[in-house]
This record gives structure tokens, C-alpha cells and sequence, in this order.
């Protein structure tokens, strides 16, 4: 039985290589001394080899053989597989709420919300004040220390400019 | 003279000393959890030396890198836990001596190798660098390329999972690299009309991301563990003066055999420490005590491991050449502050050289006051629970990430880095070459393309120079040396199989 991760993987990188080849070859200008290579040809070089090393992983992926009882236990789906998809995804989801957040609303405003989310929904700690505590004390001491005292200035928000 | 004492105030000055003592901390206690590493608190770290002077700024970074590779030491002796993967061979004989009532002496002797390891290969750093830089200087573009390029592909081949997957890493890193401007005619490439992608990826962002945000994933999909059995009283004895002169010269070869592996681009810290293991074993007297708690088993790897950060630096700061993620991240460090290393480093920012050599000797002792008197505070540590450590994780990366270039897009590429970086160690696929891509991909890109611009386009330029087809040669041997050593492990795994086949059908 063939290693189904390395084919589906192998599968994906070629169709990646095809996409940037595509994208290089119609978006790139020419733009280059002559004789020599110009803005596309990395890119158009590196779509080739990822095309190349992809295809390989999927051969050799194919051409690997497993022992059948062993290769049906690998090859089943890792239980744990949904829930890491939804943790994971949730847990990028929030990261793309902060950066809004950080934008519109500020680091102030959004930080103690990030914070009890975190808190709450991923570690499902259940003190109230613990969640607070550190909902605040992070949010304060981390703009104290880069806004106050290195001068970094954190964003203030576009909707509400709470400083 | 004049250099090395401008060096000498640029390092010891209350800001410079207080960087290093801050960052030998935060070192130390990071490289003391297991989990996090160090090479991601001076990530974290970076966005705040933003406001500093050069010298105080790489003091603070140095001073993590210094202390976590130290650090590593206390969780693998007390808990048996390696708290950074160099410390993985300490776990053999520190923690069996830690069992026997022995942690105080196994934590002092750690130290005292550890630093001993450290101010060793920076003695063999001080005297190499500059003769390296010197000769590196006579290098042109050709040269230079195939250098680079020995160097990437080394990281590329010497990966933990495949030869494929390590290049597939190194090609992608170096397809994210060309994102924004073309450095040649400036031209925007794969920006897609954004403003925002002109600038490309930043690197410390990407760093940031790939880094940290894995760490935080792992720690949301494994909050129900814990880390139990610590006693948290206990303090580092100083070994006795038997004991220094009975492993004086073993402290000696292992910090010249870390100082070597240092050096060699894609080895590092865990590779240094388990030969050094190897080797203290077999000169050992008895080496059948190996493994159930002998003095020479902890002195052999923390003495080899700390002495990597010197030879990771010298191709680091002689020719511009990470050999490591920590290598690199501190590049980045370098770029920052305006300090490019390479061969020009030795030639325009010498006093800034000497600073750092005085730094890093100043880091080394301030680990060994630290970690000796301090070691009661940094065992509590280990007790501090995961989510509020994560959590400050995640507040640290948006922060960071957004104070680079005071930019939100930064926020959100630091967001998809992370769960590419995610991905991409699910997959096996490793990051290191990902981000040795982003630091290497200009040059080698820019010097191939020098190269043939000086020679209106021909390829000879790289077969008429000695050097780049030596480099280039050794590359080529490198990448099939290991894709064929892949290929020989995968026919044995293949044939044994068949033989188990055949045995259990009969």
C-alpha cells in the first residue's frame, strides 16, 4: 500500500508549482539587463524544482510498500484529527481577530478579550479572577513596557482612540 | 587598540550590563521549560532592542541564547525533561543523578562546564573570525554565491525527516523570499497589486509566526498535561577542586569538539552534546556507570553545547552565514542595528566586534552568578501553569509582530506564517530551511545574478573560480550523499519487511 500522505502532499506541491509558475510567468514585467536573467527567472526556477521535488515525493510515496494490517492502521485517520482542525483553526481565527481588533479598536481594547478567550475557551480555566487578573495585568504591563518605556507605540485604533 | 576600546565601552556601560543580565534571565527560565526554546524568546524578544544601541541590543539577545542553551540543564537534571533539545544528552546521567540526591552537585557542575564550554569557543571565535573574514574578502560574486549556497543546502540535507522534504522546505522558503521587490531592477514580483507585499516578508516576522505560534497551537491542543515530581528545594553545589581537575581536559576536548560542530552549518547544540556524551564515555575509566548517574556524563554535553554558540557564530560573522534557526534569528538581530555581518563586518564595524566578543564573555559569567544563586527562583518556574505562559505568548507575538515596521498587515502575515509553520511540522516537512530561506534567499538570488551580469551572461564565471566549484562540487556530494544514504536505510526497512512478511505467512 502506498504512503497515501506523501502522494496527496506530492499531488498538492505540484498544483502549488503550477499556480506560482502561472502566476510568475503572467504577473512578473520583464525587466532585465539582456544576457542575462531577469525578475522571473527565480521565481520560474524555484516553481520548477518545487514541481519537481513535489512529483518525487508522490513517486515515492507510490512506490512505497507497507505491510497491509500495518499500512490499514496507519493510513486510518488520526481520531484526534477533527479536533485538532477545529482547535487549530479556531486558534488562527482569533490571531486574525486580534490584528483587526489591534486596528480598529486598539491594543488596549482588544488585548483583555484576547486574553479571556484564551483562558476560557482553550484552557477552560474556570477562576474568574485568575481570567481578569491576567486579562488586565498583561494588557497594562506589556503597553507599559513597549509604549511607555521603549516608545514603540502600539496602535491606538481607528474606531475608538481610547489614548 | 583604539577599536578594541571603543568595543570595550560600547559593552561595559549600565545599559549594555543590564541587557545582559535581563537577557541571561529570561534565558535561562525559557530554556529551563521544556516547550519553549530559546531560539523563540529572542524572536519575542527582538521587537524590544528596537529602542537600543547595537551593542545593547545584541547584548539582551545574546544574553537568551547564552542563558536558554544553559537553562536547558535544569529541567533535564530535576525533571529528566530536556528543557532545550541540547540538553537532550544531560537527561543520561543528570537526572539519575538527581535521583541518588546528587541534583545540587549535577546542577553546579552543569554551570560551571557550561560556561567553561562558552568562554572557550569564544576564545577559538576571537582568533578564527577575522582570519576567515580576511580571506573571505578576496571572494566575488560567484564565490559568494556558491558559499551561500553550500551553506543553505547543507541545512537543506542534514534534515530530520527526508533530503526531500528538507529541500521542499528550502524551496519554499526561498519562493516566499521573492515576494516584493526585485532586488536588481525593482520590480514588484508576486505582490499581486498590493502595496502591502512590496516590502515582502518581513523576516522576524515570519520568525515570529513560524516559531512561537506552533508552540502556542501545541500547548491548546495539549492543555491536560502537566509536568509533576519536583522538588523545588534545591540549590547548585560548586563542585570541589578534585572534581574540576578530574574533568579539566575533558571539558577541554568537548568545548573544542562543540566549538568545531558549531561551526558547521545544520548541526548544533544536540549534535554537539551526544558525541561529547559519546566521547566522555569511552575515555572514561568506568564507563559502565554511564547512565546511572556519573559526573563526567553531565560535564561531556553541557560543556560541547554551550561552546556551540561560539562556532555557531563565527560563519555567522565572518562570512553572513546562519548555521542554525538561533543563527539566524540573530542575523536578523544584526540587520537590524545595522550591522551586516559578513567579511565587511571585521572591516568597517570592528570596534562593534570587539563589543561583542566583551558581551558575550560578560553573558557567560553572568549566567554562571545566575544560574548558581538564582537556581531555587528558576526551579519555581517550572511550576508556572501553560495557559498563562501561552497566553502571554500569543500578546507578545501580535506585539511584536506589529512594532517591526508599525504595520497590522505584519499582524496578520505573523498569523498565517504561524499556521503554515503549523502545517509544515505536521507534515514532517522541517521549518528551519524555511526561514534559513528568507535570511539566504537575497544573496544567493543577487550574487547569481551579479555574477553573470560581470560576464554579460556567461555560466563559466562559476567553473573559472576555484573556490565557488569547490563549494559547488561539495554541495552536489552533500545532497547525494544523503539522498543516497536515504535510499540505502529505505531498502533495508523494505527488505527486512519482506523477511517478516515471509516469516509470518509460513
Amino acid at each position: 500500500m502506498a504512503k497515501r500522505t506523501d502522494v496527496l502532499l506530492g499531488l498538492i506541491l505540484v498544483a502549488v508549482a503550477g499556480g506560482w509558475i502561472t502566476a510568475a510567468y503572467l504577473t512578473i514585467p520583464e525587466a532585465n539587463i539582456p544576457g542575462t536573467p531577469g525578475p522571473q527567472a527565480f521565481p520560474l526556477l524555484l516553481g520548477l524544482a518545487l514541481a519537481l521535488l513535489g512529483g518525487w515525493l508522490a513517486v515515492s510515496g507510490l512506490l512505497h510498500r507497507t505491510g497491509g494490517e500495518v499500512a490499514a492502521a496507519t493510513e486510518q485517520r488520526d481520531p484526534g484529527f477533527l479536533q485538532e482542525l477545529k482547535v487549530v483553526g479556531t486558534g488562527f481565527g482569533l490571531l486574525l481577530v486580534y490584528g483587526f481588533g489591534m486596528d480598529k479598536l486598539g491594543f488596549l481594547l482588544i488585548t483583555p478579550p484576547v486574553v479571556i478567550v484564551v483562558l476560557r475557551l482553550f484552557f477552560r480555566e474556570r477562576s474568574w479572577r485568575k481570567i481578569l487578573a491576567n486579562a488586565v495585568g498583561l494588557s497594562i504591563g506589556v503597553y507599559l513596557v513597549f509604549d511607555v518605556l521603549l516608545q514603540a507605540h502600539l496602535p491606538k485604533g481607528d474606531w475608538i482612540q481610547l489614548f | 587598540m583604539e577599536a578594541l576600546l571603543s568595543g570595550l565601552s560600547m559593552a561595559i556601560n549600565p545599559e549594555a550590563i543590564l541587557a545582559v543580565i535581563i537577557g541571561c534571565v529570561v534565558g535561562i527560565v525559557i530554556g529551563a521549560i521544556p516547550g519553549l526554546t530559546f531560539t523563540m524568546g529572542i524572536v519575542l524578544l527582538l521587537p524590544l532592542t528596537f529602542a537600543l544601541p547595537p551593542i545593547p541590543a545584541m547584548a539582551l539577545l545574546l544574553g537568551v541564547y547564552i542563558g536558554g542553551m544553559t537553562g536547558g540543564s535544569v529541567s533535564a537534571i530535576l525533571l529528566g525533561i530536556p528543557g532545550t533539545p541540547s540538553a537532550a544528552a544531560t537527561v543520561l546521567d543528570g537526572h539519575p543523578m538527581a535521583k541518588k540526591g546528587q541534583a545540587g552537585k549535577a546542577l553546579g557542575m552543569a554551570v560551571i562546564a557550561s560556561v567553561f564550554g562558552g568562554i572557550i569557543s569564544l576564545v577559538v571565535m576571537m582568533l578564527i573570525s577575522s582570519q576567515l573574514a580576511n580571506l573571505a574578502l578576496k571572494f566575488g560574486p560567484a564565490e559568494i554565491f556558491a558559499l551561500v549556497v553550500f551553506g543553505f543546502a547543507t541545512i537543506c540535507g542534514i534534515s530530520e525527516s527526508s533530503v526531500t522534504r528538507g529541500l521542499i522546505a528550502g524551496t519554499l522558503g526561498l519562493m516566499v523570499m521573492t515576494i516584493g521587490m526585485d532586488p536588481i531592477v525593482g520590480v514588484p514580483r508576486m505582490t499581486f497589486g498590493s502595496t502591502d507585499l512590496l516590502q515582502g516578508v518581513d523576516l522576524v516576522v515570519a520568525m515570529i509566526g513560524m516559531f512561537a505560534i506552533p508552540q502556542v497551537f501545541r500547548a491548546f491542543l495539549h492543555r491536560d498535561e502537566e509536568v509533576g515530581g519536583l522538588d523545588t528545594n534545591v540549590k547548585a553545589d560548586l563542585p570541589t577542586w578534585r572534581e574540576l581537575r578530574q574533568n579539566f581536559w575533558l571539558m577541554l576536548r568537548c568545548a573544542l569538539l562543540g566549538t568545531g560542530i558549531g561551526a558547521v552549518p545544520g548541526t548544533g547544540g544536540p549534535v554537539a552534546a551526544f558525541l561529547a556524551y559519546d566521547h566522555a564515555r569511552r575515555f572514561s575509566k568506568h564507563p559502565e556507570r554511564f547512565g546511572s548517574g556519573e559526573l563526567a556524563g553531565v560535564v561531556g554535553p553541557e560543556t560541547a553545547n554551550n561552546a556551540v554558540t561560539g562556532g555557531a557564530l563565527i560563519p555567522l560573522l565572518s562570512l553572513g552565514i546562519p548555521g542554525d534557526p538561533t543563527t539566524a534569528v540573530m542575523m536578523g538581530g544584526l540587520l537590524i542595528h545595522g550591522l551586516r555581518p559578513g567579511p565587511l563586518l571585521f572591516k568597517e564595524n570592528m570596534p562593534q566586534v570587539y563589543g561583542l566578543y566583551i558581551t558575550i564573555l560578560l553573558a557567560n559569567l553572568v549566567t554562571l552568578v545566575v544560574q548558581l544563586y538564582g537556581i531555587r527562583f528558576f526551579v519555581r518556574v517550572l511550576k508556572l501553569p501553560a495557559e498563562y505562559v501561552t497566553t502571554a505568548i500569543v500578546v507578545m507575538c501580535g506585539v511584536g509582530a506589529y512594532t517591526i515596521r508599525n504595520s497590522i498587515f505584519d499582524v496578520y502575515v505573523m498569523a498565517i506564517a504561524g499556521l503554515f509553520g503549523y502545517v509544515l511540522q505536521r507534515l514532517r516537512i522541517p521549518v528551519t530551511p524555511v526561514i534559513l530561506a528568507l535570511v539566504l534567499g537575497v544573496t544567493i538570488e543577487s550574487e547569481y545574478r551579479r555574477a553573470l551580469i560581470m560576464t554579460q551572461g556567461s555560466h563559466m564565471v562559476f567553473f573559472e573560480s576555484v573556490v565557488a566549484v569547490l563549494f559547488l562540487g561539495l554541495t552536489v556530494m552533500m545532497i547525494g550523499f544523503q539522498a543516497f544514504s536515504a535510499m540505502r536505510k529505505a531498502r533495508k526497512a523494505r527488505k527486512a519487511r519482506m523477511e517478516t512478511e515471509a516469516v509470518l505467512s509460513d
